[in-house]
């Protein structure tokens, strides 16, 4: 199962796949395409709206709080279009795989806020093709590089030969739960990602919130840089 | 001696040039205009500015093709072997660093730490940085070669 905890030395994800699976899952992102006027999602810390609310901008404190500017957004990515499905904290948890070693997130949290932007330009989101691989050790490269590198490019070479635009993907090794393949790694909610690189946020942009209870209400919309954020309600 | 500089560092937003004088944008141009703004006590710019309540700010929305450039500008710089996005600088010189590579892999161990999806962050001092530029992304780019490039090249 693709949500399953790799076997030591292994390579899950897009190493876990047959050359013709690797194809098959590349055409997904064929269908899977971002216009300026795609609305995309970014799943927001639990800190961030009171971040983006008080206009934060700070170089952070190294190990307890992230460096932060209220007027940019980036990161993982998704369409919205694609999680219309995810209705609570814990789907969004799944769906994004946000469990990675040291998360803030936990699926207990009574509201997880997502930021919902217009894409406007298109280059700047990529789509993450390539392998996940372990952390690297202190010095040198994990045992399995080799194989992590010649899956990463099986993937690259899977998104050329299904017509994937070759200005829209790049090649990635990154921890698991990557996989390496552009779709998150959970078997029933995992959805098409992308990585936007940390740019402003348009205006219009909003910060919705989700309960546990499936409820979904809007909390803010920005204004611009000047004014910045707007709570709603 | 001291030197005044021009603006704090780093920079982040999108920048519009009218008239050869350059102004902060309120996002990205839409719909062949965008919105610049001054802050400035003074209306710097009678001609262009006036003032708008809902920003406490002198603005102005102009067509595109009154702007001789418009640039999305960002601030990154390296550290440690790593191409990052400098995200803030307080007072004290201690930078904030969004990673923009693609071996997340090797994070880590080079002390950044996964915040969010996707983002892997590290504080680090200003010393601590190499090649610090601002990278000026041409936002009239397409629109320019639209216009001289209306067909393809020929092979």
């Amino acid at each position: 199962m693709i949500d399953q905890q790799p076997a030591p030395g292994s390579v899950p994800g897009a190493g876990a796949m047959t050359q013709r699976e690797r194809e098959l899952t590349a055409r997904i992102h064929t269908i899977v395409t971002v216009d300026a006027n795609t609305i995309l999602v970014k799943v927001l810390a639990p800190n961030a709206l009171a971040r983006y609310m008080r206009r934060d901008v700070s170089p952070g404190v190294w190990g307890k709080e992230a460096p932060f500017d209220y007027r940019i957004v980036g990161g993982t990515v998704a369409r919205m279009v694609d999680v219309a499905q995810l209705c609570t904290p814990a789907e969004f948890l799944r769906a994004f795989r946000l469990d990675f070693t040291g998360s803030p997130f936990t699926p207990q949290l009574p509201m997880l806020y997502v930021m919902e932007l217009a894409t406007v330009d298109p280059s700047l989101v990529v789509l993450p093709l390539g392998a996940p691989a372990p952390p690297f050790p202190p010095q040198g490269y994990p045992p399995n590089m080799s194989d992590v590198r010649v899956t990463g490019q099986r993937m690259i070479d899977a998104a050329k030969s299904a017509g994937v635009d070759p200005n829209s993907y790049r090649l990635e090794h990154n921890p698991w739960p990557y996989t390496g393949t552009g779709i998150t790694a959970d078997a029933e909610l995992g959805v098409p990602e992308r990585w936007r690189r940390y740019a402003p946020v348009p205006p219009g942009a909003a910060i919705v919130g989700y309960d546990q209870a499936g409820n979904k209400r809007p909390v803010a919309i920005y204004r611009g840089p000047v004014t910045g954020w707007e709570a709603l309600q | 001696m001291t030197r005044v500089l021009p603006y704090r560092r780093p920079r982040v937003g999108v920048y519009a040039e009218i008239d050869g004088v350059e102004y902060e944008a309120d996002g990205y141009p839409r719909a062949g205009s965008v919105t610049v703004f001054a802050r400035e006590d003074a209306n710097p710019n009678p001609g262009l500015l006036t003032w708008h309540e809902g920003m406490r700010a002198w603005s102005a929305t102009v067509p595109i093709g009154r702007c001789t450039r418009i640039a999305e500008v960002t601030s990154v710089a390296g550290h440690a072997g790593h191409e990052c996005q400098v995200v803030g600088i307080d007072e004290y010189g201690k930078v904030g660093l969004y990673y923009l590579g693609t071996e997340k892999a090797a994070l880590p161990r080079d002390g950044f730490v996964q915040v969010d999806a996707g983002t892997w962050a590290k504080t680090v001092d200003v010393h601590d940085l190499y090649e610090y530029r601002e990278q000026h992304r041409d936002l009239l780019f397409e629109t320019w070669w639209r216009a001289e490039f209306p067909q393809p090249a020929p092979d």
